[in-house]
């Protein structure tokens, strides 16, 4: 009964910090206020749009034959911020190819819509007016994450041909946002993927993405020590045993990081990481490291407890520990391959991978969860509150669902007199809302143009269907690497 | 519509200001009330109990806080109700948890007893929560002021269900060592 008093007093504490503790997130805004359309019915009809940009070829002024530099997208003015939905599937994204002099080019993108997603080829058609060999390398950009691989790649072929292609990753297109309650804007709880546009043009028109997937991966040579546990002993009778390792921080400079983990405790310079004891009946056969950069721990203490709050000691718990010495890029490198190879196996630890993890690069996976330790991470100069705890499961899984634009490269020979066609094809998910929500059943695709002579097509929409749009009228004149959207009613 | 509007209607004695409340504030209430009860249906028949009392007691009343003001009253009718359908009897729901963490909170009687009036108690409560961290009081409040559970405060917080129980715990014990130096009885 004093219990329940308590809570009834409690329940007169000043107005103020209730209001406080019941502060609700800062939610990402979704403009909304476009109409639905009308016409229910999807036809498998061609809607050709082609000529709608003008007919003259962009001049080639160079021949480079290094790897291209990505576009500036985005012109101004264009009504991007009207194309907005729930669940933004990103821009189709233009060849980026070097100006060359001589050579003339142009663009047949035909996108046809099918159920839930399009296909898109997007073809495009150089000519050599010159006497002499063009060769040079192009960059096939797609928005996606590593999780959804296979479905976003596109196959690219030479006049019909397979062509061999490497791919890059640039980098994570969103950004982050406070968590609930913080009441701290600047605060970098929770990722902010890239839901709108303005997202891929920020990070086309502000940062070299393309550059930046050309360069290596940051330097992970530092050199860690690693505490390894495994072969452990736990209590039948206890569901949630617990083992935790207890320690003091060496040094304010050690960076501590962990994986397999389920908790920790700080208290000044006393630190505890605890995890569950495998009991062979919880889905939990990922590895379980430490792993101290800097100053290491010296000593430690094993403790077992009832479960993970670690406040009940409980005996009879027990595991090897190994320490050895090995470098961060390495350790990386382990985890996210073992990641992966306990998902080939079947056993689906988080349930968000879409595509095989054998279709998945492991150099990529490593690339991207390196960028998340490195600029928002305990190895970055200034951590994000997301990634402080040092917790390496959210960096290795963070990497697979983190949307950024993927660059397929490919090298190109136009013979001298003659003409070349190379084609990109890959799906593409539709933007759409969720259901119950607005405008639910519209879709929508968008795409950008880069200033080639370009022929639109899409394939499988009425005129009915056709929402809103920006598409070019037919005969203007064309901006370069100008954004254009349509949506589809249901 | 902001709430000092929603509270004219009621001193207008227009029924819309139900319709506005249930509007602006009823998930709010709803989940604020099943947090407690854990039934939607008796849930909703708190929040309805809720906008009755609120017609009731406004006039004369004018909250400065409506959203705290009416939460107050739904979390107290829920308790009631609780109470009621758990009459002599631990059912071991949510909110009995809750109850017997707050047990621990419960100062010891001693010799020289203070007996306050509900309000100067609450002020005691207020004070010491806000000696404590905003996290820490954060964690307390939404779990026995708004009676959430364990996990939705680690999802809500971004940690783990044991970060917040240790939480919970030295806040409570440090609590009940506020409430036993200043002599209050419950």
């Amino acid at each position: 009964m004093k219990a329940q008093r308590l809570f009834e007093l409690i329940g007169l504490v000043e107005e103020d910090l209730v209001l406080q503790a019941m502060e609700t997130p800062r939610r990402q805004r979704f403009p909304v206020g476009l109409a639905a359309a009308a016409c229910l019915t999807l036809c498998a009809v061609s809607l050709p749009l082609s000529g709608l940009l003008s007919p003259k070829g962009a001049q080639m002024e160079s021949a480079p034959a290094e790897a291209p530099s990505a576009p500036s997208a985005g012109a101004p003015g264009c009504a991007a911020e009207e194309f907005s939905f729930l669940s933004y599937a990103g821009p189709i994204l233009p060849m980026i190819i070097p100006q060359i002099t001589g050579l003339e080019a142009s663009r047949d993108l035909v996108i046809s819509v099918t159920d839930g997603s399009a296909a898109v080829s997007d073809s495009y058609i150089f000519t050599n007016h010159t006497e002499q060999d063009f060769s040079f390398t192009a960059l096939y950009p797609v928005c996606g994450s590593l999780s959804s691989l296979d479905q976003i790649l596109p196959t690219v072929t030479t006049n019909g041909a397979d062509t061999e292609t490497s791919l890059y990753a640039g980098q994570y297109a969103g950004s982050f946002t406070a968590a609930y309650g913080s009441g701290d804007d600047s605060r970098r709880d929770n990722l902010l993927q890239p839901s709108s546009w303005d997202h891929y043009d920020k990070i086309l028109q502000d940062k070299d993405d393309a550059g930046y997937a050309l360069v290596p991966m940051a330097d992970l040579s530092e050199p860690v020590t690693v505490y390894e546990f495994s072969d452990f002993i736990t209590r039948p009778d206890y569901d949630a045993a617990t083992l935790a390792i207890e320690f003091t921080l060496p040094s304010e400079d050690t960076a501590i990081m962990t994986y397999g983990f389920n908790g920790s405790t700080w208290s000044g310079t006393w630190r505890q990481y605890d995890f569950f004891v495998p009991n062979g009946i919880r889905r939990d056969i990922s590895p379980k490291l430490l792993i101290l950069m800097g100053e290491d721990i010296g000593s430690y203490q094993l403790a077992g407890y009832t479960d993970g709050s670690c406040e009940e000691p409980l005996s009879g718990l027990s595991c090897h520990v190994e320490r050895y010495e090995s470098d961060m890029g390495t350790v990386l490198e382990r985890l996210c391959q073992s990641y992966l190879e306990q998902n080939a196996s079947g056993a689906d630890i988080s349930g968000i991978l879409h595509s095989d993890p054998a279709n998945i690069p492991p150099e990529l996976f490593v690339r991207c969860a390196a960028e998340i330790l490195t600029e928002y991470g305990v190895l970055s100069e200034s951590p994000a509150e997301r990634y402080d705890f040092g917790r390496l499961d959210e960096v290795i899984q963070e990497a697979l669902i983190m949307k950024r634009i993927f660059y397929t490269a490919f090298n190109i020979t136009i013979p001298a007199g003659e003409s070349t066609t190379i084609t990109a094809c890959s799906r593409r998910a539709e933007s759409f809302n969720f259901p119950g929500t607005k405008r639910s059943g519209t879709t929508g695709f968008d795409f950008l143009t880069n200033g080639l002579p370009t022929t639109l097509t899409v394939e499988g929409v009425s005129a009915e269907q056709l929402g809103s749009n920006n598409l070019p009228a037919p005969q203007s004149a064309p901006t370069p690497y100008h954004h254009y959207y349509f949506e589809i009613s249901p | 519509m902001e709430d000092h509007a929603i509270i004219d209607l009621y001193w207008q004695r227009q029924e819309a200001a139900i319709s506005e409340t249930a509007q602006k504030y009823g998930s709010f209430l709803t989940a604020l009330s099943r947090n407690i009860l854990r039934s939607v249906d008796d849930a909703e028949e708190c929040v309805n109990d809720t906008y009755l009392r609120a017609w009731n007691s406004i006039p004369p009343q004018r909250p400065s806080a409506f959203k705290v003001w009416l939460g107050r009253i739904t979390r107290n009718l829920s308790l009631d109700r609780w109470r009621r359908i758990n009459a002599a009897k631990r059912s071991g729901d949510e909110t009995d948890i809750l109850l017997g963490e707050l047990d621990s909170c419960v100062p010891a009687t001693k010799d020289v007893e203070r007996h306050l009036e509900d309000q100067e108690i609450a002020d005691i409560i207020s004070a010491f929560l806000h000696r404590q961290t905003v996290r820490n009081r954060t964690i307390f409040l939404r779990r026995y002021w708004y009676g959430a559970s364990i996990a939705e405060i680690a999802e809500g917080m971004h940690c783990t269900e044991s970060a917040v129980k240790l939480s919970l715990f030295r806040t409570r014990a440090k609590l009940r060592e506020t409430l036993e130096k200043e002599g209050i009885v419950l």
